[in-house]
């Protein structure tokens, strides 16, 4: 097991890294200067060279990046060419938000999926199982941003129950707080249970049909005792990759709906910054995205071996 | 996928080839039909639409802005008095060439990658899914931005982005079934006549593995087709006039109070479509699921 | 010597005239809403109207945090520095300039309460107002606009507003209170370009890091940013600036900006009383919303105006009459329909019939079979292709592509949409590879604005390639010419050249709309989309 964490490790580092390489690569290759973004349409060519130099941007590639790997090694991700702010503190400060966005949602997606799921296989020509399925479907075809928008129509513009947009700490008010979490975190919830909604039935009719639920119903035991204690059991597993997987998703795919919900995230920022061509604003929300991104897949994996004594590393 | 179809694996193999096993057991679940359904009247609509549609798709008229739908306009029009069903009609055809680029690439790529990978192992296996899981762990819409604003505007470039985004998927799903099948007897019995690598790949084990990349195809389809919404709503989608769901959609987003019907009504073409793929690929995976597992348990 | 105290300065500024429903009495209680079509007169005029006599009839009241709602972050709190919009709309509240412009573009004295200009025209001096302190205590003193002048002016700082100085030679500190900018060439309109734009703002000299802590003399104090979320400023209780009755200004203890990308959220922030004021509506919902009541718009016509920049290196485009048939080939108020619905007007001619400056030359009407033929003239009977380039950073002109490309292909003219994220949008803007691009500029005032930086020989906003002698010879004239009459005389011609060569297409000028709470008084939608809340107050 330790073996297996270290070696996990090892991987994650490169492959960050090679995150890290491919964004700074890329957004390289883009059309479009920081430079002359920042200054606007007034800008003269003298002076798109002036800032590009102030800025580093007239050096290798290359040298470029290697001395934002140093820099990082430092613990230095530099400032914002726009804003000057410092690009570690932007990020710490936002990803929490963008975690807790994708965890309520991740929490709604289960409340969800997991009745849905489990009706729906139980009882596959039951009404509830219908309603499950297309909900399920429903909620996978409308785009996240047309979902929002219709959320924040109905409940704040007609109903007037919560706020349509915007961000209130948790250590101002708990209660603000809650009120604005409530509708992105719907909309992507929504979207993300349908997702799980089949997951969930798929993996609770694979068990089902093990032997060893056959047996257990052979020898007489209480379907309600099957499904709590076998079927549920190793129906888990899947699910709990799938879950993963969809949570490390969302890490980076809220960008649209925290645009909508003007969102303080950790996507809002990024996507800004790709647009900005601020370099080390985008170069360092990549990086803890992918950060983020490869710490969820590793406790799934080790949440994995938890749940199935079968499988060793 | 019904309980009845599942059960039917442990009775006494029905006197059928597999492949119309297959094909019963999809026409089976009514569902999965509805889907293929669904997708033929697509593919219909993408072909007929220029014959049916009673306008042409990007006709402005500024004198019948955002007109509610009547028997002129079935659909209603949009604020440049286009007619909405004309061009939800032609945006058929730009959804299944949405579709095809984008999961062609992906198919393409993913499926060859995880042929290697999961044949070869060891050095080669490793580079790859590393490879793959940088892709993976990149946001999507950031890698959607740059390669459009690199290789330019349009439907197209739009799409290669979602290919490649799409692309570890197929990688990762080839890969395990590939290796739940490079220990069989057929392939170690091509090995031992000296079959060479690629021969044993395509004749052997991708004929055995299709199950799967199947099933995530159909529904990587629907999946593009969102994908081309969301990045209309950034401006990045299909050109305009063309008219996209996606792009009409995000479009409509800002009258939904005034004119509902232009959003509405390409919304309800995505959400169908999108059901459409999605129906046909869960009956698929009930129906391909059974022998997948048998492959897998003679394993 | 040759005075021109600030009064009289006036008159070399475009005046705005006021709509009808303006009431006439002093610049700071009149509306100026001046309203691009009858649509949008009838909601500019009631509510603006509405507004400015509750907030004669009532007395102001101190206090209240005001939340405004803007559409993007800001980039950036160094005015020398960004040239953001969302930057400004929050400096504007935190700078002074030397001198200010009022909401009919009228000169008024700021830091400065007087001026005068040597009989060379070549040395201005102002007098700087006596006991103004920054936010951080220090004294105001002609030092600190030498500093931020010549901050403006330096490379290593790479200012965007560093060509409004283009003529100045020297900035001097006479005296505490007294500041000398000499000009190597008489320049009437020196103090428009001083005036307005915040990117002119005067900062302190012992400023450290304005990006982070912009210290100012502004009616407001920079309190916190916190990236995607909000801007706090807080009252600046030493404010040098008093209203009428003498009370002292701001009103508001804070305003809170608060960035929603989407309009429709915007909106819906606003109709539900979560925000208290908005920098813009959709435009198709702004009569709905006029109308239902529940809050205050104003809709006022801007120095803005859209336009396709026709690059002349390429063929046929070089072709003036190509130029002119597309003018006639087009029709304006489409354009103008599809891009702002009823906040704008469709326009051969930049500068907007308000103004005073307007010439009243607009010779082009829809007409595809002049097109026709001009094109038949130019030996393109059976028309050519060409690519438009609008930016989906600005959804209208995505929108007017749109109806251009169909119009075009009326007359045979087969065009395509290339539609460029922003970013590659100026560069590819700045190579020159575009066949026409759409584009607008944004807060004109004098009328040089209009002309000189985008069409003078050599220019660097110059990206049609045009250049025309005596055109160039009538600029330089302009900017030199002190006699209103005679300048006016010379931008008529300049600007009767400019829609005859057509290297701009000029399509249509667009209205500034403000939106904001029955409660809040003492704004308005101002022709220069300045957003400032120095005279805001909230009724209880």
């Amino acid at each position: 097991m330790l073996r297996f964490i270290v070696r996990r490790l090892l991987t994650t580092i490169l492959v960050i890294l090679g995150v890290t390489f491919i964004s700074f690569l890329i957004i390289h290759l883009v059309p479009g200067d920081p430079a002359r973004i920042m200054l606007g349409l007034n800008a003269t060519e003298e002076k798109v060279a002036e800032v590009q130099r102030a800025m580093g941007l007239d050096r290798p590639f290359i040298v470029q990046y290697g001395n934002w790997l140093a820099d990082l090694l430092r613990g230095n991700l530099g400032e914002s060419f726009i804003t000057g702010q410092s690009v570690t503190q932007a990020v710490v400060e936002r990803l929490p938000r963008t975690l807790t966005l994708a965890g309520a949602a991740l929490v709604i997606a289960l409340l969800i999926a997991l009745p849905a799921g489990i009706i729906a296989a139980l009882r596959p020509r039951s009404p509830a199982a219908y309603f499950a399925t297309i909900f399920s479907q429903v909620g996978v075809s409308i785009p996240d941003f047309w979902m929002g928008i219709m959320l924040i129509l109905l409940f704040s513009l007609t109903l007037r129950w919560l706020p349509p947009s915007g961000y209130a700490p948790f250590s101002e008010s708990p209660l603000e707080w809650l009120r604005h979490l409530i509708l992105p975190a719907v909309t992507v919830g929504i979207v993300s249970g349908s997702v799980l909604t089949r997951f969930v039935r798929s993996a609770m009719l694979e068990a089902l049909h093990q032997d060893y639920v056959r047996t257990a119903r052979a020898k007489g035991i209480s379907e309600r005792h099957v499904v709590l204690r076998h079927v549920l059991r190793n129906a888990m597993i899947p699910i709990v990759t799938v879950t993963g997987l969809q949570l490390a998703g969302l890490l980076g795919g809220v960008v649209i709906v925290e645009v909508i919900f003007a969102w303080p995230g950790l996507g809002r920022l990024a996507l800004d910054a790709v647009q900005r061509r601020d370099y080390p604003m985008m170069q360092g929300a990549v990086l803890f995205v992918a950060l983020a991104f490869a710490l969820v897949n590793l406790l799934v994996d080790i949440l994995y071996a938890y749940l199935d004594p079968r499988i060793k590393y | 996928m019904s309980s009845l179809s599942m059960t039917d694996r442990h009775a006494p193999a029905p006197p059928l080839s597999e492949r119309r096993r297959i094909l019963r057991r999809v026409a089976n679940n009514r569902l999965a039909l509805l889907g293929a359904v669904i997708i033929v009247l697509l593919i219909g609509l993408a072909v007929l639409g220029p014959f049916i549609a009673p306008y042409p798709p990007n006709e402005i008229n500024m004198g019948a802005r955002v007109q509610p739908p009547s028997v002129a306009h079935p659909f209603g029009t949009d604020d440049f008095g286009r007619d909405v069903f004309s061009r939800v009609l032609a945006g058929a055809r730009v959804s299944i060439y949405v579709g095809l680029v984008a999961v062609g690439i992906s198919l393409l790529a993913g499926t060859s990658l995880g042929l290697i990978s999961g044949y070869y192992g060891g050095w080669a296996d490793e580079v790859i899914m590393r490879a793959m899981d940088v892709l993976f762990s990149f946001p999507a819409i950031l890698l959607a931005i740059a390669i459009v604003a690199a290789l330019g505007p349009g439907v197209t470039n739009a799409m290669i982005a979602i290919g490649v985004v799409y692309t570890p998927i197929f990688a990762r799903i080839t890969r395990g079934s590939v290796l739940a099948v490079r220990k069989e007897v057929y392939v170690d019995a091509a090995r031992s006549i000296g079959s060479a690598d690629r021969r044993i790949l395509l004749r052997h084990i991708l004929p055995n593995i299709a199950a799967p990349i199947i099933v995530e195809t159909t529904l990587s389809l629907a999946f593009a087709i969102l994908s081309e919404a969301a990045l209309s709503f950034i401006g990045l989608g299909a050109q305009p006039p063309d008219p996209s769901w996606g792009r009409m959609l995000s479009e409509g987003r800002s009258f939904i109070q005034q004119a509902p019907w232009i959003g509405i009504f390409p919304g309800l073409a995505i959400m169908i479509t999108v059901m459409g793929f999605n129906f046909l690929g869960d009956g698929l995976r009930d129906a391909l699921d059974p022998k997948l597992k048998q492959v897998l348990e003679n394993g | 010597m040759r005075r021109f105290y600030f009064l009289i300065t006036l008159l070399l500024i475009g005046v705005l005239a006021l709509s009808a429903c303006a009431s006439g009495g002093s610049p700071t209680d009149s509306s100026g809403a001046a309203a691009p079509s009858d649509a949008a007169a009838d909601t500019g005029a009631d509510t603006a109207s509405d507004t400015t006599s509750d907030a004669a009839a009532t007395e102001p009241q101190t206090g209240g945090v005001l939340t405004a709602a803007i559409s993007a972050d800001p980039q950036g709190f160094d005015p020398h520095l960004t040239s953001a919009y969302s930057s400004f709309e929050v400096l504007e509240n935190v700078f002074d300039t030397l001198v200010s412009i009022d909401e009919n573009l009228n000169i008024t004295p700021s830091l400065a309460e007087s001026w005068e200009v040597s009989e060379d025209g070549l040395t201005w001096t102002f007098k700087l107002q006596e006991g103004i302190t920054f936010h951080d205590g220090s004294d105001l003193t002609a030092e600190d606009v030498k500093f931020s002048y010549e901050r403006i002016l330096d490379p290593d700082v790479g200012s965007g507003a560093s060509w409004r100085l283009a003529n100045v030679e020297s900035i001097e500190a006479v005296d505490d209170y007294t500041v000398a900018i000499t000009l190597n060439a008489p320049y009437p309109g020196l103090l428009a370009k001083l005036a307005g734009y915040k990117g002119m703002a005067i900062v302190s000299s012992e400023a450290e890091d304005l990006e982070r802590m912009p210290i100012g003399t502004g009616p407001f104090m920079f309190v916190e940013y916190v990236p995607g979320d909000h801007v706090t400023l807080m009252r600046n209780e030493n404010y040098w600036e008093t209203d009428a009755a003498g009370n002292a200004l701001p009103y508001l203890d804070e305003v809170v900006f608060r960035p929603i990308p989407d309009e429709t959220v915007k909106t819906t922030n606003l109709q539900t009383g979560e925000v208290d004021w908005v920098d813009s509506l959709p435009p198709q919902q702004v009569n709905s919303i006029a109308d239902a009541g529940d809050v205050m718009v104003d809709v006022v016509t801007g120095g803005d105006y859209w336009y396709l920049g026709v690059n002349l290196n390429r063929e046929p485009l070089g072709d003036p009459l190509v130029r002119q048939a597309i003018n006639y080939a087009i029709n304006k108020e489409d354009v103008a329909a599809a891009a702002r619905w009823d906040t704008a007007v469709a326009s051969d001619n930049p500068i907007p019939a308000e103004s005073a400056w307007n010439s009243g030359y607009a010779p082009y009407e829809y007409n595809p079979e002049r097109a026709k033929e001009l094109l038949a003239e130019a030996g393109y009977a059976d028309g050519f292709e060409v690519e438009l380039m609008p930016s989906s950073q600005y959804e209208e002109t995505v929108r007017a592509a749109q109806v251009v490309q169909a119009q075009l292909a009326d007359v045979g003219v087969t065009a395509t949409i290339r539609t460029l994220e922003w970013g590659t949008w100026l560069e590819e803007q700045g190579a020159g590879n575009f066949d026409i691009y759409v584009g607008g500029w944004i807060g004109n005032i004098d009328p040089d604005d209009y002309f000189y930086a985008q069409h003078h020989t050599g220019e660097i906003f110059n990206f049609t390639g045009y250049s025309n002698e005596a055109l160039d010879v009538l600029l330089d004239e302009g900017r030199a010419e002190a006699d209103p009459d005679v300048r006016k005389g010379i931008y008529d011609q300049v600007a009767q050249i400019l829609i005859d060569d057509s290297p701009y297409v000029y399509m249509y000028i667009p209205a500034t709309v403000n939106a904001w709470q029955p409660n809040v008084h003492g704004v308005q939608a101002r022709p220069d989309s300045a957003i400032r809340f120095k005279n805001a107050w909230m009724s209880q």
